[in-house]
C-alpha cells in the first residue's frame, strides 16, 4: 500500500485533496491480495467456530431476536424457514463454499461478499438474544470491504483468467489502480475506532481508577476461577504489575489510532497491541487472534515487494558476474 | 556569536519551544482533570491546569505571533486561546456556582476540547518524534471521479454507522457495536464470584456429576452469567425451563441439584475460597417449607 499521509505541521491544500489522498492513492493491488489471502485461510481455518455452535441459538425463543441485521433477513425470508437447522447449516456451507473461492481467488468479489455476508448471518444471528461477543465483527466487515475492492486483481485465478484477455494490463501485480487503497484503509479506522472506543470507555466509566491496580487483579480473578489460567493467577499476586498493566492497556488502547495516520509509529503500536492481547490470552483466555491477524491490513507489502523485486534485480546478475569470475580474483587468497 | 546560537537556540526558538512544552503540559492535565475522579488527585490536577492555563495566556500576550507557531491549522490558534480561556474561566464558576447549568456547560465543553487536543496533540507529536522530516506528498492528487464519489459514500456510511453504533445503549446494529470492555473500575478487596452446578445421580451409590454448559447444550455465557446466577439465587422457585433443559438433556436422572457459589478474595496477596452450597427445588409447586429446606453451608479454604 502506497502511504502518503497528511501531517498536521503541513496543511493540506484542501480537504477535498486530502481526502483524494488519504484515501485513493493510486498503487498497486497487491497489499489487498494478500490481505485476501491471509484472512481468508487463516479464518477458516483457525478462528470460524465449528457449525454447531451456530446451531445453539436455536432452542431460544426467535420473538427475542433484536440485531437489525437479522431483523432484515427476517423481512424476506420467513422465520419459520430461517429459525430451523437446516437453513443456518446451508448459510454455513454456502459461506465456507464462498471462502474457498475467495482464497483460490474464483469469482473474487461475489465470493467475499456471499462469505462475509453468511458469517454476518450467523455469528449475528449468534448474538441476537442478548449475548455479545467483540472479537469477529470487524473480521466480517473486513470480509465485504474487501469483497467490496479490487482484491482479486492479482495473486488469483480470476487475475490469472483475464490476464490471456484483452484487457490483461489491468490485471497483475503490476497494475495500478486508485481503489485499491480505501479498504484497507477503511479496516484500519474501524480498528482505530474500536481500541479508541474501549480505552475511552474505561477512562470515562472507571476514570483514573481503572489504572489502581486493583481493577485489573479483579477483571484476571473473574477469568481464572472461570478458564484457571496459571498466568492469571501469577498476575493478581503482583499488584504493581497490575498497575503497569493497566495503565498500558489505557495508553494502547486510546492511542491506537495514531498508527492509522503516523507511518512511523505502526511498527511500535502494532507489537504494544500484540502483547496486550497475547497478555490478555495467557491471563484471562480471551481470544483477540481475529483482531491481531486483522494488524495485516497496516503492512505495505507492496514497498516489501518493490524491495525484494530490486534486491533480485540488483543482486543476482552481480552475483551470477562474481561467480564467473576467477577465484583468486574474487578476493580468495588462499 | 552564531555558535552561542547554535548550542543554545535563538531566543525565538528558546520561546517557542517554552511555549510549545507548556502548551502540550496543558493539554495534558486538562485531560487528566476531565477523566480523573480521584478526590486526592483531582483538586491537583484543576489547580495545575489553571496554572498552566495562565502561564500559556501570559506567554501568549508577550509573544508577537501568538499561537501560530504551536498550530498551523487555520483557526487552531484561536481554538487553543478559547480552551485556555474556559480553563482560567471555569475553575472560579465552579467554586462560586456548583452543580450549575453554566457550570455544567463550561466543564463539559472544556473536557470535550481537552479530548479533542489530546488526540490532535497525539497525531502530532507522533510526527514530531517518528517522522520528523515527512512532509504531505506534493504531487498533485487525482481528480475526484464517479468511482470516488461512490465509494466516498460507502466509506463515510461505514464510519458513520461505526461512530453511531459507539452512542447507542443497547449494541443491535451488530456487526457496528461499541466496545465497552471490562470498563467499570472496582476497588479493594479484589473479589469476584464463580458458580458451579452438580447433580446427584439416583443411583446406588449415588455420583455428583457436573452438569455444564455444553451438557445443557447452552452458551457458556448464559449458562455462567444468567442461569447459575439466577438458580443460586433463587433456589427455592421451581425453573420449569432449566427442568425441561434438564430432561432433553442426554443427562442421567438426578435425585438432586446442587447449586454451589464460590467467593475467591485476594487477602494479603493469596486467594481465599469461600464456597456456598444450595439445593435446587425443582418440584413445580414449592412452598414455604422448600424455602427453608434449601440447604446452606460454608467452607472456607486457602489455596
Amino acid at each position: 500500500m502506497s502511504d502518503t499521509p497528511t501531517t498536521p505541521t503541513s496543511p493540506p491544500a484542501g480537504w477535498r485533496d486530502a481526502w483524494i489522498r488519504f484515501w485513493f492513492p493510486a498503487t498497486t493491488a497487491v497489499p489487498l491480495a494478500i490481505c485476501r489471502l491471509v484472512l481468508v485461510p487463516t479464518w477458516l481455518l483457525f478462528l470460524s467456530v465449528p457449525p454447531d455452535d451456530y446451531m445453539v441459538p436455536l432452542t431460544y425463543d426467535p420473538g427475542r431476536i433484536d440485531q437489525a441485521i437479522i431483523l432484515a433477513v427476517l423481512a424476506v425470508v420467513p422465520v419459520d424457514l430461517f429459525h430451523t437447522e437446516e437453513f443456518l447449516r446451508g448459510v454455513w456451507l454456502t459461506a465456507n463454499v464462498a471462502g474457498v473461492l475467495a482464497t483460490i481467488g474464483l469469482f473474487t468479489r461475489t465470493s467475499l461478499l456471499v462469505m462475509g455476508t453468511g458469517f454476518l448471518i450467523l455469528i449475528g444471528h449468534l448474538w441476537s438474544y442478548g449475548e455479545l461477543h467483540h472479537t469477529e465483527s470487524l473480521y466480517c466487515i473486513a470480509f465485504v470491504l474487501l469483497g467490496l475492492s479490487p482484491s482479486g486483481r492479482c495473486y488469483s485465478m480470476d487475475s490469472w483468467l483475464r490476464r490471456r484477455s484483452r484487457r490483461a494490463r489491468a490485471w497483475g501485480p503490476e497494475a495500478r489502480s486508485d481503489t485499491a487503497t480505501w479498504a484497507l484503509r477503511l479496516i484500519q479506522c474501524l480498528l482505530g475506532i474500536a481500541y479508541f472506543s474501549a480505552g475511552s470507555s474505561k477512562l470515562l466509566d472507571g476514570g483514573l481508577y481503572w489504572m489502581n491496580g486493583e481493577t485489573l487483579q479483579t477483571i484476571v480473578l473473574t477469568d481464572y476461577v472461570r478458564f484457571g489460567m496459571p498466568a492469571g493467577l501469577w498476575l493478581i499476586q503482583n499488584f504493581w504489575l497490575c498497575v503497569a498493566g493497566a495503565a498500558m492497556t489505557v495508553v494502547v488502547e486510546t492511542f491506537f489510532f495514531v498508527a492509522v495516520f503516523v507511518r512511523g509509529i505502526r511498527r511500535y503500536m502494532l507489537a504494544a497491541g500484540v502483547v496486550l492481547h497475547m497478555g490478555i490470552y495467557l491471563t484471562m483466555a480471551a481470544p483477540f487472534f481475529t483482531w491481531m491477524v486483522l494488524y495485516v491490513v497496516f503492512v505495505d507489502f507492496e514497498a516489501l515487494r518493490r524491495r525484494a523485486k530490486q534486491a533480485g534485480w540488483a543482486s543476482t546478475p552481480a552475483a551470477e558476474a562474481l561467480l564467473r569470475r576467477p577465484r583468486r580474483a574474487r578476493g580468495f587468497t588462499s | 556569536m552564531r555558535a552561542e546560537e547554535r548550542r543554545h537556540g535563538t531566543p525565538e526558538s528558546a520561546s517557542a519551544s517554552r511555549r510549545r512544552l507548556c502548551a502540550a503540559g496543558f493539554i495534558v492535565v486538562r485531560w487528566l482533570s476531565a477523566v480523573c475522579n480521584v478526590p486526592s488527585l483531582c483538586g491537583w490536577l484543576s489547580a495545575a491546569s489553571w496554572l498552566l492555563a495562565a502561564v500559556l495566556a501570559v506567554e501568549l500576550t508577550r509573544s508577537p505571533v501568538g499561537f501560530r507557531p504551536l498550530i498551523p491549522v487555520r483557526r487552531g490558534s484561536r481554538l487553543l486561546l478559547l480552551t485556555c480561556a474556559l480553563n482560567l474561566v471555569g475553575s472560579p464558576v465552579a467554586a462560586v456556582m456548583s452543580e450549575n447549568a453554566l457550570q455544567g456547560s463550561i466543564t463539559g465543553g472544556l473536557d470535550l476540547l481537552a479530548w479533542g487536543w489530546v488526540l490532535y496533540g497525539a497525531v502530532a507529536a507522533s510526527h514530531w518524534f517518528w517522522s520528523p522530516g515527512h512532509t504531505a506528498a506534493t504531487a498533485a492528487p487525482p481528480r475526484l471521479a464517479a468511482r470516488h464519489v461512490l465509494v466516498s459514500v460507502v466509506v463515510v456510511a461505514v464510519l458513520g454507522l461505526q461512530a453511531a453504533a459507539l452512542f447507542k445503549r443497547r449494541p443491535t446494529w451488530w456487526p457496528f457495536i461499541d466496545y465497552p470492555l471490562y470498563s467499570p473500575a472496582h476497588t479493594a478487596p479484589v473479589q469476584t464470584r464463580h458458580y458451579r452446578l452438580h447433580g446427584v445421580t439416583r443411583e446406588d451409590p449415588p455420583a455428583l456429576v457436573e452438569i455444564t454448559a455444553d451438557a445443557l447444550g447452552m452458551s457458556w455465557f448464559v449458562y455462567h452469567t444468567q442461569l447459575l446466577p439466577r438458580l443460586f439465587d433463587r433456589p427455592w422457585a421451581a425453573h420449569e425451563d432449566f427442568r425441561r433443559t434438564l430432561i432433553e438433556s442426554r443427562l442421567p436422572p438426578f435425585r438432586a441439584i446442587m447449586a454451589e457459589a464460590t467467593w475467591y478474595l485476594i487477602e494479603d496477596g493469596r486467594l481465599v475460597e469461600h464456597p456456598e452450597t444450595r439445593t435446587l427445588a425443582l418440584d413445580p409447586s414449592p412452598g414455604p417449607a422448600d424455602r427453608e429446606a434449601a440447604e446452606t453451608s460454608s467452607i472456607g479454604a486457602v489455596r
